[in-house]
């Protein structure tokens, strides 16, 4: 219909104005999870078909356009997020691209080369790149990860030719040299762990990647999958190469059907290219990998967990020792190392263990991707050289607190093992060992940022539910211990706490995490800890006043408007979807009792702050 | 050999024992509910816990191996409260309906709380957990089927038990936990009834009252019961189990680690098919059949075995000893089988003889022979 009538009066003008001929111009769409689910699909059908209806390669008689998907960018909160690089203009980033828009950005970008600026992702988009240093995300929305040949033609798979040209021992050396760390959580060294490894007996050994990421807010594992799965698998080759592994494991979350989609294509690439299988590079060294997927338990993450599982057994922790490292999987030796420990790997070896040791602080080495949530304008993955303090991520990098009277309340570090941060120490470098001394911990990278509308009982409530259930059961502290402890804090929210609770809840907690067998009971506690230490007013607020001084705890509310605080604007009564507001123009709000429902729209709809 | 300190004890042994091992040595109690000496590591009650040194560290004694110039504490301060609290985060959710429960007495739970010094209502976590919380005790169901094995599923501490002895021991799997955190439980495929061996190996070696026996249920207190050692005579195997008498009467059977070549193990014959011998319609005296009105009469064994001896001896003399056969019982032991052949051969002068064993075991025997070209096991019975 009109679309298609349209369509021909552009492709008519188009064949005006298509200048350029010889060089490419790119449209690069962000396909990462975020991506795809702000509309990166529909995005990428749109553009593929309007090409296609415009006939632009026949007319022009070569590929003008070429269309690629990328990877996670990290600005998730922008997507779709889309590149369109002119050989002649440069290149230039669109925030919020619906398929609606595709034809004018053919028309005008594309084909007219004058970029429509009101689309522009704009001044914040810049900013989030500005303090990070992306060394591991380098290639992240540059590179088709379906792709093997667009990886190597980035400089994939040098690492592996030169590690393979150098003796077992001699990588193991430059993995130490570099300082990395595991980015699991517990941050082990990671060329020390293979050193363990490798002193094995007998190549009947397993190098397992660890992409189960079960913290609640975190996803750069899946991104680094989903965006580059190459460059994780040619460290996880490197790896079993340094160590003397012949079976390799991506023990992969099943939620991320995307991640292991591509992780299967690049094995079978990689196997066409004969960096798997047998003989790899003439070397005598033979490989293969498998991709297994996970049932969704967050405690299958924990590494002897993940190998019951993999053994197809109940996903339960055992005790170590015996260590991975001589009693693994199939009770072979075995090392483990999370996603983003192996997307170092390639970097450290092309580059050289003294390079990487370059970046970051004295003991936490190179960089650090973490995932941000929560209340903060940008949300979405960014890459930081460690050592950067958490006031430059929150409000350098993501843009700070949406919201007028909002204001940076604490950053949870860690997931549900770690620890807040409050606002009073926003300037402790992130590294390793800072983060342990104030009570969080690097954890995985997932960080939660709350404002003051976040009460800190209710988030430690909202941990422990989380870690509660996915306890595994085992064992007696972790498993009826934490259960106790929520109970325990559910009653607070509730206003039925009584003096002494804090206290219990600090010698349960201490109990629990001195007792647990494995690192989930050891660290569950761990949120409740950190925000007694930080806002124990706020506990005792809700156990002697009965109040919740976030105006969050709705069993706390009252429900009403505080007077000196109300400026007559009548948003509330706008927002109610039970009309219980009565306001006039010049008038304080009244919220009608009898009528409110409760449901607590006005008290996050009132730029002020004004009603609890 | 290592040489490690345990509450001021210097103790040397081998370098593979683990921490609970040096204590026993040193006859040195460490509470423990999840460990058993017949199953592989697990470590999951937490209550076996010690201080060690270096580091001060809290450690499960039981999967704790020894070290070099260890210092083990198995009563510090540190460790009193973790394993007091662990007792009563158990307890509080335990029903401790100890006055009508099958295992009263025999609790391992009962007896490590009572060690312990840990009561409901009396600990130092308890009181608040209980009174202010209102922390109910869970509520299962319990398995009502017409198995010979009750599951009340409330009472259980999840030690895992009886799911390693069913995997471990008896290589058979039919239970496994199920679920996660507080809402595992031990279950079955799809949760359905249990239908198994029922070998009742669970049912033995489960701590507290969630497994039991339901033919010996209510029927005797643990210290009513006295108990005699014997041997089964249901096949070969000689395993060794012991009777639970009360009041001449067999109430139950059970197996003892250690003791035995079965060292504690039984099968569901051994287990559940010894309690004909209390049945008052079991026949316990010889009887003889009356010449005139053809019943069976109560008689003593002396002139049972003199009408016996008379009338063996007049065949005997009339028709020859081959015109006698004796067909003996696979429920006698090997002494019995021995004299009854002896007697056959060298007093009666008969070589007609055979046994039960023989029909039961005929068609395995051909099997084995075809297949093995050895008619019995081709292991000794200690590798079973
Ligand atoms: C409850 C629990 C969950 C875990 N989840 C993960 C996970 O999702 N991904 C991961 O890489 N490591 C996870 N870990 C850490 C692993 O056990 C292991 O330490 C890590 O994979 C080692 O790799 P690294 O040395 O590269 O850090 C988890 C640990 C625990 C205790
Ligand atoms: S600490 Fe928790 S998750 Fe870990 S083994 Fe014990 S019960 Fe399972
Ligand atoms: S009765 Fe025997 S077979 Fe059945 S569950 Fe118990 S141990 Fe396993």
């Amino acid at each position: 219909m009109s679309k298609n009538s349209k369509n021909k009066k552009l492709n008519n003008k188009s064949v005006n104005t298509a200048p350029n001929t010889n060089e490419l111009t790119q449209v690069l769409i962000c396909m990462g999870t975020g991506g795809v689910a702000a509309g990166a699909l529909d995005v990428w059908a749109s553009f593929k078909e309007e090409l296609v209806l415009r006939n632009i390669p026949a007319m022009l008689g070569k590929r003008s356009c070429k269309v690629k998907q990328t990877g996670c960018r990290g600005l998730c909160a922008m997507d779709v997020l889309v590149d369109i690089i002119d050989p002649k203009l440069g290149k230039h980033t669109y925030k919020h691209v619906k398929p609606e828009m595709v034809s004018d950005l053919i028309e005008k970008h594309i084909l007219g080369h004058e970029p429509i600026v009101k689309w522009f992702a704009g001044k914040d988009y810049e900013q989030f790149y500005v303090k990070q240093e992306r060394t591991v995300m380098k290639q992240y929305g540059l590179v088709d990860p379906e792709s093997i040949d667009d990886y190597i033609e980035a400089g994939g798979y040098i690492a592996l030719k030169k590690a393979f040209k150098m003796e077992q021992v001699e990588v193991i050396e430059e993995v130490k040299k570099s300082g990395l760390r595991g980015r699991g959580g517990a941050g082990f060294p990671t060329g020390m762990k293979w050193g363990f490894c490798h002193a094995t007996h007998g190549n009947d050994k397993y190098i397992i990647v660890n992409a189960d990421e079960g913290d609640p807010g975190a996803f750069m594992d899946r991104s680094l999958l989903e965006g580059n799965p190459h460059a994780v698998l040619e460290g996880l080759i490197i790896g079993a190469y340094a160590i003397g592994c012949n079976h390799g494991y991506f023990y992969c979350r099943a939620e991320y059907p995307l991640a292991v989609k591509r992780l299967k294509i690049a094995i079978e690439q990689a196997n066409e290219h004969g960096f798997l299988g047998d003989d790899i590079l003439g070397s005598g060294f033979n490989l293969d990998v498998k991709v297994k997927e996970g049932a969704g338990a967050f405690v299958c993450g924990e590494e002897t967990a993940l190998m019951a599982s993999i053994e197809g057994m109940r996903g339960m922790p055992r005790p170590r020792p015996p260590f991975p490292a001589h009693q693994g999987l199939w009770k072979k030796p075995s090392n483990i190392n999370n996603v983003e420990t192996f997307a170092n790997i390639p970097l450290i070896i092309n580059n050289g263990g003294d390079w990487y040791a370059g970046i970051g602080t004295e003991k936490s080495k190179g960089t650090k991707i973490f995932s941000l949530t929560g209340k903060i304008r940008n949300t979405g993955l960014i890459e930081v050289p460690m050592g950067i303090t958490i006031k430059e991520v929150v409000f350098d990098i993501c843009g700070g607190i949406p919201g007028r009277k909002r204001k940076f309340k604490a950053a949870q570090m860690g997931g549900p093992s770690g620890g807040c941060i409050p606002e009073s120490l926003v300037d402790v470098p992130i590294d390793y060992d800072s983060l342990v001394e104030v009570g969080a911990i690097m954890g995985s990278g997932g960080v939660v940022v709350m404002d003051n509308t976040a009460c800190m009982v209710d988030m430690s409530r909202f941990f422990l539910t989380f870690t509660q259930q996915e306890s595994c059961g085992k064992c007696v502290p972790c498993r009826i211990g934490t259960k106790t402890m929520l109970e325990i804090l559910t009653r607070i929210t509730l206003g039925h706490g009584c003096e002494g609770d804090v206290d219990l809840l600090i010698s349960l907690a201490n109990d629990i995490k001195g007792s647990s067998l494995c690192g989930l009971g050891q660290t569950a506690p761990n949120p409740v800890l950190s925000t007694i230490r930080y806002y124990r007013d706020e506990y005792d607020a809700h156990i002697r006043e009965k109040r919740c001084p976030a105006n969050s705890c709705k069993a706390l509310l009252k429900f009403e408007v505080i007077e000196e605080l109300c400026k007559k604007c009548g948003i509330c009564l706008k927002q109610c979807p039970v009309d219980a507001i009565i306001w006039k123009p010049k008038t304080k709000a009244v919220i009608e009792l009898d009528k409110c429902i409760k449901c607590q729209t006005c008290i996050d709809a009132c730029p002020f702050l004004a009603i609890h | 050999m290592v040489e490690l300190t345990i509450d001021g004890k210097k103790i040397t042994l081998d370098e593979n024992a683990t921490i609970l091992e040096a204590a026993k040595s040193a006859n040195i109690y460490i509470p423990t509910l999840c460990y058993h000496e017949k199953l592989g590591p697990f470590g999951a009650c937490r209550i076996c816990v010690v201080e060690i040194e270096p580091g001060n560290k809290l450690v499960p004694a039981c999967i704790t191996k020894v070290m070099r110039n260890m210092v083990v504490y198995t009563n510090s301060e540190k460790v009193l409260r973790s394993r007091k609290m662990n007792l009563e985060l158990l307890l509080a959710r335990h029903p401790t309906d100890c006055l009508t429960c099958e295992k009263g007495g025999e609790c391992e739970l009962q007896r490590v709380c009572f060690q312990v010094g840990v009561s409901k209502g009396k600990g130092e976590f308890y009181n608040r957990l209980v009174d202010v919380f209102g922390v109910q005790p869970q509520d299962i169901r319990i398995e009502d089927s017409r198995s010979i094995i009750e599951r009340n599923l409330n009472k259980c501490i999840l030690c895992k038990r009886c799911i390693r002895i069913c995997h471990e021991v008896q290589a058979l799997g039919a239970i496994q936990f199920s679920r996660r955190g507080v809402k595992m439980e031990m279950g079955t495929f799809w949760g359905e009834k249990l239908d198994c061996e029922f070998c009742g190996q669970c049912v033995d070696i489960c701590p507290v009252g969630a497994l039991t026996n339901k033919l010996s249920k209510y029927k005797a207190r643990v210290w009513q019961l006295d108990k005699v050692q014997t041997i089964c005579s249901y096949c070969s195997m000689g395993c060794s189990l012991f009777l639970n008498v009360k009041n001449d009467r067999l109430v139950k059977v059970h197996g003892e680690v250690n003791v035995g070549r079965n060292d504690g193990n039984l099968c569901y014959k051994g287990r559940y098919g010894q309690l004909f011998v209390s049945d008052p319609a079991r026949i316990t005296t010889p009887l003889i059949r009356d010449k005139s009105s053809g019943e069976l009469k109560k008689a003593t064994w002396d002139e049972a075995i003199s009408l016996v001896a008379d009338r063996l001896g007049d065949i005997k003399k009339k028709y020859g000893g081959n015109s006698i056969a004796g067909i003996s019982s696979a429920r006698c032991t090997n002494e019995d089988n021995y004299v009854f052949q002896k007697f056959f051969r060298a007093g009666l002068g008969s070589n007609n003889l055979d046994s039960s064993t023989r029909f039961e075991h005929a068609p395995s025997i051909g099997v084995l022979t075809k297949s093995l070209g050895w008619p019995a096991m081709s292991n000794p019975a200690d590798d079973l």
